[in-house]
């Protein structure tokens, strides 16, 4: 009854939160029971068709999930359902999209950090006059009764797929080789063994400080080693989430560490010439320095997060709790998700 | 356009009658199918996306009670008239027996 599955998890979507499975426990126990009392009737199962027409006279996910909305003043029905996953769209897509392009030209404007700021209160302000627009525009299509034809002239058959989860506790082996990979080219760079090709008369100073040498070195290996691990044993177990729990917690105290020392690069270059000497003014070079000091510490940070996610995660798996990529699933309404077992 | 506003009509006519036929089976405690059934029995079908939210509706409002149990190695919801429920079906009977006597001298 993959039809009938699809049909239930594209209600689910529209339902409003904690009353999903409830409400879905509840459709499903019916229209099962009509499955059951047509095949009984017809003695055989169902085709297809067959199970389409029951799912057509139950109505179209967006009126049946609009049906257990509370009445609404200023959008009613049917708009009230897709007025709410527009909104969706706007607080989850539009909302981070602006704020990452606002973020990347802020980066490049005279003043980063209030530049920085500002941008953040202009997405938001974005977000707030598209959420107005929008919430015209439906009142708008309630108040001129614009009917809505594909309410009617859809096909089940058509509702899109079951979404798939993959299992909780396989770790894909491209992902383990991949980070082997990585931190492997990483701690070669890192002991000194690989070197980028060196720029001709430019000299980086003031070198990240050499005290983190060895515990950068060490978590690195340390993960490589887990990676190595994870690629022939590919699936979690408490004592590998606990191991990748304490590298998670030494990298979050390095790069707590590692903020502290902000900035870390500074740039020399050598003139060979007297003309070229002339052209380079000195607050170019301050503004290179700036530029690749900020990008080091947005990465830095963009490390923290990933690592304060993982922490997360490994602390779940630790407490055989579901991970979270299924509990944003569930929140999504997508809590009917077949696992790829 | 006669059809559509019909068709409104209609459905604002059958919407007050349904709560009544709804709240008048659920004097017996019965889940979401047996009921649909029962009314379709009598000749007021109604589809699940429409009886189910007015089944919560009305527990909501203190009408109904429910409770999931299981049955035929099946778990259902099984609905029945609270105790408030039963004194607003007498009132709510009492007053369409009230209107439909009105209604059949004017008809």
């Amino acid at each position: 009854m993959e039809l009938l599955d699809r049909y239930l998890n594209a209600i689910r979507f529209l339902l409003p939160r904690g009353k999903q499975q409830d409400i879905i426990d509840e459709l499903s126990g019916d229209l099962q029971a009509q499955v059951t009392d047509k095949e009984t009737e017809l003695g055989r199962p169902l085709n297809t068709a067959e199970q389409e027409a029951i799912l057509k006279q139950c109505g179209h996910p967006l009126l049946v999930a609009g049906r257990y909305q509370m009445p609404q003043q200023l959008i009613g029905q049917p708009f009230y359902p897709l007025y709410i996953v527009a909104l969706k769209a706007v607080l989850w897509v539009m909302l981070p999209l602006m704020l990452v392009i606002e973020t990347v030209v802020a980066l490049f404007s005279a003043h980063p950090a209030i530049a920085l700021v500002n941008s953040v209160g202009d997405a938001v302000m974005s977000s707030i006059y598209m959420v107005g627009v929008l919430t015209v525009a439906f009142i708008v299509l309630e108040r001129l009764q614009v009917k809505l034809t594909f309410l009617d002239d859809w096909k089940p058959r058509e509702l899109p797929k079951l979404p798939v989860v993959a299992d909780s506790m396989r770790i894909p082996r491209g992902e383990s080789f991949g980070a082997f990979l990585g931190l492997a080219a990483f701690s070669l760079w890192w002991a000194g063994v690989w070197k980028f090709p060196a720029i001709p008369n430019v000299h980086f100073l003031q070198a990240i400080p050499v005290g983190f040498f060895w515990p950068v070195l060490i978590l690195a290996v340390a993960e490589m080693a887990l990676s190595l691990v994870n690629l022939f044993l590919p699936w979690w177990t408490r004592r590998r989430a606990a191991l990748r729990l304490a590298i998670d917690l030494g990298a979050l105290a390095m790069f707590a560490a590692l903020a502290l020392t902000w900035p870390w690069f500074g740039l020399q270059i050598e003139a060979t010439t007297a003309g070229e000497l002339a052209k380079l003014a000195p607050a170019d070079l301050a503004r290179v320095e700036q530029i690749v000091n900020l990008s080091m510490l947005i990465a830095l940070g963009g490390a923290a997060l990933s690592y304060l996610f993982r922490t997360w995660q490994d602390v779940r798996r630790i407490m055989s709790k579901p991970p979270l990529g299924t509990v944003l699933l569930t929140w999504l309404g997508f809590a009917g998700a077949k696992s790829r077992n | 356009m006669g059809t559509e506003a019909f068709e409104n009509l209609r459905l604002e006519l059958r919407r007050g009658s349904l709560i009544l036929a709804v709240l008048a089976e659920l004097r017996t405690e019965q889940y979401g199918y047996t009921l649909r059934k029962a009314l379709s029995g009598h000749g007021l079908e109604i589809d699940e996306g429409t009886l189910y939210p007015l089944l919560r509706r009305l527990e909501t409002q203190g009408l109904l009670t429910s409770q999931w149990r299981e049955e035929d190695k099946r778990k259902k919801r099984f609905y029945r008239l609270s105790p408030e429920g039963t004194q607003t079906l007498e009132q709510l009977s009492a007053e369409w027996r009230a209107i439909n006597g009105s209604l059949d001298q004017i008809l």
